[in-house]
């Protein structure tokens, strides 16, 4: 993984590098960041925060460990604070935490070049067509609902929901069975 | 409407992960991140100082914002040095300041010890010549106003060191001529205990070997100049209350001393 390689340079990193970590992890940090939150805006905040802290605490890196799990460490610890700071309830645990962080392990390999969103796009390729098309309907139209998805579709709501759910079955068995192969 | 969001984390990280996926990078908000990790760009470029008398300075504000205004952070923190070291000047020469006008003060105070000068230039026979006493001291004892005051005229006012020896019978008109002839002086040392004329008209006052009793009766001398067993200090005055003639005894005139009413007094009736 070439954020792997760089992160495995320190503590010669300058800046440059850090932006090309912050350049790979960014997004799916910010995706992470959303489940925990919930509201896209504190996910930013929280994103940022993360990035911000991890290049304050750059030296103190373990280059053994994941740059990803350690940036999803950072992440946590910052949503952990903004709970604290604003009494908002924590809706997950540790369980869920542990087993958030396990799926993300699964599904991220440091033996590849992609990272995560691209094998999420490599897993997409392979998806049927029928639920390429709903995830298509779905995700990639912010401004459609799960209705109008399933107007444009031309299926009613329950076949819509069902095709989605099978289509985040497959692309989940697709991001772990690439780690097996 | 239920689009059948998943519940498991696995699948919510999933969800959002294709949203992310859709939406394509952000470049604005990876300019905020930049910008955001540019303003804590010291940990690695300048360490802020966190220790010792430089703490202060890791209360400043973190600036710059912009990496281009990182200059101007540096300067800042330079301009904050000059200043610390402007304080640390002025506080120095205040305190030079004030040790020195303190040690002049201290130098221009008259000793209160006596000197000792020869009378004649080589006469073996000293002086002591008490010190000028503040003016304070000198008329303190004028401040009894029951003591009449000393005519100009007076045959014992300024008076010599021999006319004062003559006046009390004194052996010799000055004391240290009696404690040299004190029987515990050594008498093996042609200089001990004695008080020799330097030549000059000074007198030099040694006491190798001499016994402490000498010396004590030396500092008492010295203490007490005058003799009064005040240590030069102001007479005690006696406090006159109204009604008691000078010069008259309190005690005698009220047949005690005046003592404090345990019972008020009754208000005078009025006329």
């Amino acid at each position: 993984m070439k954020s792997l390689a760089i992160a495995l340079s320190l503590p010669a990193m300058d800046r440059q590098q850090f932006s090309e970590l912050i350049r790979d992890h960014h997004r799916s940090l910010l995706a992470y960041a959303r489940v925990l939150a919930g509201q896209p805006e504190r996910a930013r905040d929280l994103v940022q925060d993360a990035f911000v802290a991890a290049w304050q605490a750059i030296g103190r890196f373990d280059v053994t460990r994941d740059f990803g799990s350690w940036l999803r460490g950072i992440v946590r610890n910052k949503w952990r604070e903004d709970c604290r700071r604003h009494r908002r309830e924590v809706v997950l645990g540790d369980p869920e935490l542990a087993r958030l962080e396990e799926a993300v392990s699964s599904w991220t390999s440091d033996d590849r070049e992609a990272g995560l969103l691209e094998r999420l796009a490599e897993c997409r390729e392979k998806l049927p067509e029928t639920l390429a098309l709903a995830v298509h309907a779905y995700y990639d139209d912010d401004d459609r609902d799960g209705e109008q998805a399933a107007a444009s579709l031309g299926i009613n709501h329950a076949t819509f929901r069902k095709r989605l759910e099978r289509a985040r079955a497959a692309l989940r068995l697709c991001l772990e069975s690439t780690i097996c192969i | 409407m239920n689009t059948g969001l998943p519940e498991s984390p696995e699948d919510r990280l999933l969800d959002e992960l294709l949203r992310e996926q859709s939406h394509g990078p952000d470049e604005a908000y990876l300019r905020r991140i930049e910008a955001a990790v540019d303003a804590r760009h010291l940990p690695v470029e300048v360490q802020r100082p966190t220790s010792g008398s430089n703490k202060w300075l890791a209360r400043l504000p973190l600036r710059p914002q912009r990496p281009e205004t990182r200059d101007q952070m540096e300067n800042l923190t330079h301009r904050q040095h000059i200043r610390s070291f402007k304080i640390l000047a002025i506080a120095a020469g205040i305190a030079l300041v004030t040790g020195a006008g303190l040690w002049w003060r201290s130098a221009d105070q008259p000793a209160d010890a006596p000197t000792m000068t020869g009378t004649e230039p080589q006469s073996a026979t000293p002086t002591l010549v008490k010190p000028e006493r503040s003016k304070s001291v000198a008329e303190a004892p004028r401040k009894n106003r029951l003591a009449p005051p000393i005519p100009m005229d007076a045959p014992n006012r300024g008076m010599t060191d021999e006319r004062m020896a003559a006046n009390h019978n004194l052996p010799e008109p000055n004391p240290f001529g009696a404690m040299s002839k004190l029987p515990s002086l050594p008498t093996n040392n042609p200089t001990g205990g004695a008080l020799t004329g330097s030549g000059n008209g000074k007198l030099l006052a040694r006491f190798p070997g001499q016994a402490a009793d000498n010396r004590a009766e030396f500092a008492d001398l010295v203490r007490n100049p005058t003799g009064d067993g005040n240590y030069g200090l102001p007479a005690p005055v006696e406090i006159i209350p109204k009604g008691v003639p000078k010069g008259s005894n309190i005690k005698e005139h009220y047949g005690q001393a005046p003592q404090m009413r345990d019972t008020p007094v009754p208000p005078s009736p009025r006329p």
